[in-house]
């Protein structure tokens, strides 16, 4: 018996007006791969993790996380990182800790204590106090400190500097568990192509390319950024 | 879960509405300590350009005391809405809707903790009100008119009849019935513009709060209208007879019982839609 793909999309579409973010966009991804969505700004990457994160209504097509339709039920499963800051500023991060901890079952708060004392984050102090780099930082804490099944990253790494990026990579290199998947969405490919187990490759809103980051390395004996630069050349 | 979204939106309510509380209630007694001055000033033999400075700095205490307190319950209605908007349609929303919770429980606990802090506010701006009121009308030399509280409910019962305390609160729950209509048109409102407009998202939402104010108010000239014509046919045909028997306070009941519902129901329909729309339409952009 195949286990149920841990996101499956069936002629998903969305559209802003007369503008399509997503069309027909067909695919079914297993469980326990780190997979990158890679594609050029506006290509349709945020939609899908929106879509999947319950944050956008689907215009048309199915969308099933674990085989299930996104709801309050794949919420439970599901932990994502947004490309902005989505804390209520006002509250320390002790507070949002017991926010996470009160709402997701998954929430492991030692884990969550343990990284933001490596970072010599001060729990106490109010979100709105911290600086920006901070307010990222623990915000992909305690997004990865959750036992997700799959986790969402919306560019998890642009707009940091490479010492926070390399911190961040890391992140999610130590804390996901195997039979978890996480999705990446980024275009900065060459960062975060060794972590990478499979890559999707989207261009205005739809699915270019599904593949193996090995069968890349292996048959065309391209590393993922070149190929990506090949295959989006303007 | 509701249970938890309450705590989290009363808590969150209170970060802001607890210190605006404790600043109106300061400003007021300092409003009521410079109106007790501005009473007992004159007849002193302070010198009468000493007199008219100090007469005129209490005067503008007392001025701003009274502003601070309308300005208050102003406050407090913005913070209530603001929390919904900000929750819901800013950033904020990515982590509110991303919460294993449905959207009927994310509205209900808006729902219920924003009338909660509203009464709340309702009550502290009527304290004050009454204790300016109180030292303004206190007799030569007291602080406060400690006889203020019957004096209003001489002043009211006429208009409550034998029914008494039975009538007020009557009242009170056909209050809180209006004001959950109101605090429900707003989050309809803001729901609506928030959904439909890309830019002036806030603009759009206060569009939507008189059109839909309008709507319903529409809708019931249109009841009373029918339920007029409905009543006088019914009087015609000599079915009303058993209105005879009914007492002031009974109609009074009667009305504002019916008001109560009118605005429940109507509190409802709108919770309904805006539900809908957060479950089918939510487009966070």
């Amino acid at each position: 018996m195949t286990e149920a793909p841990i996101l499956e999309c069936r002629g998903l579409t969305k559209t802003y007006g007369s503008h399509r973010g997503l069309e027909d966009f067909s695919v079914a991804l297993p469980a326990g791969r780190i997979i990158g969505l890679l594609g050029p700004n506006g290509s349709g990457k945020t939609t899908l993790i929106k879509l999947c994160a319950g944050l956008l209504r689907p215009t048309s097509g199915q969308l099933y996380i674990d085989g299930m339709p996104v709801g309050p039920d794949t919420k439970s499963i599901v932990s994502y990182l947004p490309e902005r800051i989505c804390f209520d500023v006002s509250m320390t991060v002790e507070g949002v800790m017991a926010y996470y901890k009160d709402f997701f079952a998954d929430f492991d708060e030692q884990r969550a204590k343990v990284m933001l004392e490596k970072l010599n984050i001060d729990t106490a102090r109010k979100i709105k106090e911290l600086s920006k780099g901070t307010r990222e930082k623990v915000q992909l804490v305690l997004v990865m400190s959750r036992r997700a099944k799959l986790y969402l990253l919306d560019e998890p790494i642009g707009g940091v500097d490479p010492a926070t990026r390399d911190y961040i990579l890391s992140t999610i290199i130590s804390n996901y568990s195997p039979d978890s998947s996480v999705i990446i969405s980024t275009h900065l490919i060459s960062d975060v192509e060794n972590i990478l187990d499979e890559f999707m490759f989207i261009n205005e809103g739809k699915l270019i390319l599904y593949n193996n980051c090995d069968n890349v390395r292996r048959e065309l004996g391209k590393s993922l950024d070149r190929f990506f630069r090949e295959v989006f050349r303007c | 879960m509701l249970r938890k979204l309450f705590k989290y939106d009363f808590k969150g309510m209170g970060r802001l509405i607890v210190p605006i509380s404790l600043l109106a209630i300061a400003v007021a007694l300092a409003g009521s300590a410079a109106l007790f001055g501005m009473k007992n000033i004159s007849g002193t033999d302070i010198g009468s350009v000493t007199e008219f400075a100090l007469t005129a700095i209490l005067s503008i205490i007392v001025i701003t005391s009274v502003l601070a307190i309308v300005a208050y319950s102003v406050l407090c209605f913005v913070v209530i809405f603001a929390r919904f908007y900000k929750n819901f349609f800013s950033d904020e929303g990515y982590l509110t809707f991303t919460l294993p919770v449905t959207t009927r429980q994310l509205m209900l606990s808006k729902l219920f903790a924003s009338v909660l802090w509203w009464i709340a506010a309702v009550i502290i701006t009527a304290v004050l009100a009454v204790l300016m009121f109180s030292v303004s009308s206190a007799p030569a030399g007291a602080f406060l008119n400690v006889n203020i509280l019957t004096d209003m409910w001489k002043m009211f019962s006429p208009l409550t009849g034998e029914a008494g305390v039975g009538m007020l609160i009557m009242t009170a729950v056909c209050a809180v019935v209006q004001w959950t209509c109101m605090i429900c048109t707003v989050f309809l409102a803001i729901t609506i513009g928030s959904t439909v407009a890309r830019k002036g998202k806030v603009i759009a939402s206060v569009g939507f709060y008189f059109a839909i104010n309008s709507a319903v108010e529409i809708v019931f000239v249109i009841l009373a209208t029918v339920c007029g014509v409905v009543l006088e046919n019914l009087d015609a045909a000599g079915s009303l007879a058993w209105l005879d028997n009914w007492t002031p306070e009974g109609f009074m009941y009667g009305l504002l019982g019916t008001i109560a519902i009118l605005y429940g129901v109507t509190a409802v329909i709108q919770l309904v839609i805006t539900n809908s729309i957060l479950k089918k339409r939510l487009n966070l952009s």
